[in-house]
């Protein structure tokens, strides 16, 4: 990573709520989101964590998912091949204490994460779910701000992203314990911004990390900011990395984004459980597969995803009573990619949201 | 093309050590020493703690704007609270910028010292004195004070802020001269000649002719063009302010930005493209040459060698009439409605005139970037029109699938092109209404346009003088606001609007759209209906 990118690590990864503001409003919002993939064993697990409002008077959440086969956990039983999903979200009142700027330091019960230039690392914990990840990273990718200031909902977002860091570490389900090595894909993201939860926002997102035969990773990162029914969008767009190196750039429409949803509705995995209560009449269509298609003058994209794990976070505004409801979907995905030429077919894992 | 400044600027610069939780008070005295007046807004960059920390920066400016002429000083003051929360020993580092005027920023270096015990908080004064233009340093290269940071946002960026240098009289002065050019050889064809035949004997055409020679319009373009020529050429050698622009257009069909050189390097990030990269393909569009490849001298001697103003105001009237379909319309009517009433009318001319000489010195004052932005804004405007047309729309369909609109888009948004146009456009609007009487109503071009009809008879009824192209503040205030940072709508708007007014970058465009892969067969819409939860009748009071 050079110099330029360095400075632009630091902006992308900088806490943007303003602490020292005393009138600062309550609907400012600041994310860390980290997504770690192994390709080899087929885990997947999300982390993120979430600064709302401000000290006092605001919360930090956070979110812990963890998708693995069901022979990783139970390999005891002769299960059918299906996918175990884990996850555990808590909320913690924001104490002065709990978040320090330089360097970034976010502490609380079962939660540590510390970003300090290029190094970070990840702790979370929750006993009672027998969840926990330890995790160091390092940044490799190039960094990448995609907006600071994207109107959004009643405010705005901002968001920035590092799809590559080369990390160490352990993960603990149930007991079992999983080593982290260099194996192992991490992507990080960050968000931030001004807008309520429940106001007329959704959006489509996700990671896709995948490999071809002569060994080439690509990582593949789509965003498209919509409204609540995503009826309508902003510029929806996709990132293409070869290693840690942005390849290509498919954006507008160029792009044909195609979600295929379940035949008949049921009740998802909800989180988090108190929310999961308040809703748990609420039977849903949840995403089955994902097709994306790209083609300019020149390369191609051709982008399948089957869903085997999914579920809906409810994230309720923190003033009023209103909802947004993310719903969290994991699978195998398949990319053909022809870029100057070359059919570069590769497969891989991938990690998305469909925001609503 | 801002690399090849050879001098580096000697500026101040300021180092202190202020305890955490005061205020930072610069006092700035500027000169002007330049032969034009200014305009200065400084701004200052977010703080950069311990060379690798951004923190957003808090500052206030009183006044907002410094208006210098020529010889002239004036102070400003900026107040910059220090936060109270970091701790002691810690280096925060801002640049302190005038943009449109200095490309390079004077460092402000502080080193916290503990929270000072007084609970008063005596705020720190610094007096600094800035004088335009800055001292040069004989000896060093320019390349040696640029800062990493800043460095790297060359590209689209450093073209607008060359822009930024040059007074806006060179733009026009170069704009009008195009304009006149191309009428001129507008009226050798045979419409442009029966146009100039009718037009020449209607009292409007003597009007403005009047106008224009006792403004002394020619020798304004003239000695513009010389200056713009001399100064201009140490910076960026022979090539036209125009042709760099549509270079840069046509540079981005031939690649893809992102992928920089050799495809290992990416320049994205940088805020900027690779102008000279260009990638083995079997789809090219071949380039064209650019407008005007030979100097100045020699392809508009014969425009310029002339101080006639009867051959300028044709040379622009025809201009504008095959750049502008809807002023095309507005002169045929008046060479028809004007032929059948010979009234000489002295005043009008007079008043004309009048508004020209006030006019043409104000356009000194103000930094090109001001103009471009009007201009840049009347073409997405423009553009933004077409392109809810059904031909602009099908264009705009084929050529959103290609390379070229991609890196266009990108390139905009990764030079905060749209933030650019936005404030420029704020800032242009502030200075206009504070100016009040002089610039009136809108924006230069609006003046310039408004000039025009003046010259026609008020008998006269034109269909359209009364929607005039140009735009008044209000209207480019909405406009503006409804675009905001939508790079991809700004970058539609202005190529659109280029494509209106130059058939060139028309064939060249439409080449490019032409090599659109088909379109994907639109799947029906997801047959997912989202539940409004709010108004759900459920438990729980929801």
């Amino acid at each position: 990573m050079n110099v330029n990118e360095q400075v632009l690590l630091n902006r992308v990864e900088a806490l943007r709520i303003p602490l020292e503001d005393p009138a600062l409003p309550l609907d400012w919002k600041d994310w860390y989101h980290f997504i770690l993939l192994d390709l080899k064993t087929g885990i997947r697990l999300l982390v993120n964590a979430t600064l709302i409002g401000k000290p006092e008077q605001g919360q930090m959440q956070v979110s812990f998912i963890v998708n693995l086969p069901s022979a990783q956990i139970t390999p005891e039983l002769e299960s059918p091949p299906s996918v175990a999903t884990f996850g555990t979200t808590f909320s913690l009142d924001w104490q002065p204490d709990m978040v320090c700027r330089h360097p970034l330091r976010l502490q609380g019960k079962g939660i540590n994460l510390e970003i300090n230039g290029m190094n970070s690392s990840v702790h979370v914990h929750d006993e009672r779910a027998q969840l926990s990840l330890n995790v160091q990273g390092q940044a490799e990718a190039m960094p990448l701000l995609v907006t600071e200031d994207a109107p959004f909902g009643s405010g705005f977002i901002g968001w920035g992203l590092i799809p590559g860091l080369k990390v160490s570490g352990e993960l603990s389900v149930c007991g079992r314990s999983f080593a982290i090595d260099h194996d192992w894909f991490c992507y990080h993201d960050r968000n931030f911004g001004r807008f309520r939860w429940g106001e007329d926002i959704g959006w489509e997102w996700f990671v896709a990390y995948v490999t071809d035969k002569k060994g080439r990773s690509f990582t593949l990162v789509l965003d498209k900011r919509t409204n609540k029914n995503h009826s309508m969008s902003g510029l929806p767009y996709i990132f293409i990395y070869s290693g840690t190196r942005l390849r290509k750039v498919f954006l507008g429409s160029t792009l044909q984004i195609d979600w295929d949803w379940s035949a008949t509705a049921s009740l998802p995995l909800r989180l988090p459980g108190i929310m999961a209560s308040l809703f748990g009449d609420r039977t849903v269509s949840m995403p089955r597969q994902l097709q994306v298609q790209a083609a300019d003058d020149q390369d191609q994209l051709l982008l399948t995803m089957a869903f085997d794990s999914t579920s809906e976070l409810i994230v309720p505004d923190n003033q009023s009573r209103q909802y947004t409801f993310i719903d969290e979907v994991t699978g195998a995905v398949d990319v053909t990619l022809v870029l100057q030429g070359e059919t570069i077919p590769a497969r891989g894992f991938a990690y998305g949201e469909y925001v609503h | 093309m801002s690399q090849r400044l050879e001098k580096t600027l000697v500026l101040p610069q300021v180092r202190l050590k202020i305890h955490s939780g005061t205020d930072l008070v610069v006092q700035l005295l500027i000169r002007n020493q330049l032969h034009e007046t200014v305009l200065l807004r400084p701004t200052l960059d977010d703080w950069l703690l311990n060379d690798s920390e951004i923190l957003p920066i808090v500052s206030r400016l009183e006044p907002p704007y410094v208006y210098l002429f020529p010889e002239y000083e004036s102070t400003c003051q900026l107040t910059i609270p220090i936060p109270d929360y970091l701790p002691s020993g810690t280096s925060m580092k801002t640049w302190l910028r005038f943009p449109g005027w200095l490309e390079d920023a004077i460092p402000i270096q502080l080193e916290l010292l503990e929270p000072t015990e007084n609970s008063d908080r005596t705020p720190v004064i610094h007096p600094l004195m800035v004088t335009f233009p800055p001292p040069r340093d004989s000896k060093e290269n320019y390349l040696g004070t640029a800062e990493p940071s800043t460095s790297g946002i060359f590209g689209l960026m450093s073209g607008l802020m060359d822009l930024d240098k040059i007074p806006a009289r060179w733009l026009i002065a170069e704009l009008l001269t195009r304009l006149c050019q191309h009428g001129t050889n507008y009226a050798q064809t045979p419409q442009g000649n029966e146009l100039l035949s009718q037009l020449s004997r209607t009292q409007f055409f003597k009007n403005g002719v009047y106008a224009f020679s006792s403004a002394q319009v020619p020798a304004w373009i003239a000695s513009s063009l010389s200056m713009a020529n001399t100064i201009l050429a140490a910076q960026i050698g022979q090539r036209h302010l125009l042709s760099i622009w549509e270079e840069w257009l046509f540079d981005l069909a031939q690649t893809d930005i992102e992928l920089g050189d050799g495809g290992v390097h990416s320049e994205l990030n940088k805020g900027g493209f690779c102008s000279n990269v260009t990638i083995n393909s079997d789809k090219k569009v071949p380039k064209p040459a650019p407008t005007n490849p030979i100097p100045y001298q020699r392809s508009e001697a014969s425009i310029l060698n002339t101080q006639n103003p009867e051959q300028w105001f044709a040379g622009l009237l025809l201009g504008l009439a095959q750049v502008s379909p809807r002023m095309a319309n507005c002169f045929r009517a008046i060479a028809t409605q004007e032929s059948t009433i010979p009234v000489v009318d002295h005043t009008v001319a007079t008043q004309a005139s009048y508004s020209l000489t006030t006019g043409l010195p104000g356009l000194d004052a103000l930094p090109g970037r001001w103009l471009v932005v009007e201009l840049l804004i009347l073409l997405a405007q423009q553009g933004d029109t077409y392109s809810r047309t059904e031909s602009g729309s099908q264009l705009l369909n084929r050529l959103s699938r290609t390379r070229f609109f991609k890196n266009g888009v990108l390139a905009f948004a990764s030079a905060q092109a749209p933030r650019w146009l936005v404030i420029s456009q704020s800032a242009a609007a502030a200075y206009h209404s504070s100016l009040g009487v002089q610039m009136g109503q809108g924006g230069l071009l609006h003046v310039g346009e408004q000039w025009l009809w003046t010259l026609v008879a008020n008998a006269l009824n034109i269909k359209g003088i009364d929607n005039p192209v140009s735009v008044s503040n209000a209207a480019t205030k909405t406009f503006v606001c409804e675009l905001g940072m939508d790079a991809q709508r700004w970058f539609v708007g202005i190529l659109l609007g280029l494509i209106q007014v130059s058939p060139k970058m028309a064939r060249y465009v439409k080449a490019i759209a032409d090599q659109a892969p088909p379109p994907f067969t639109p799947t029906p819409t997801s047959p997912v209906m989202f539940n409004d939860v709010l108004n759900e009748g459920g438990s729980l009071g929801r």
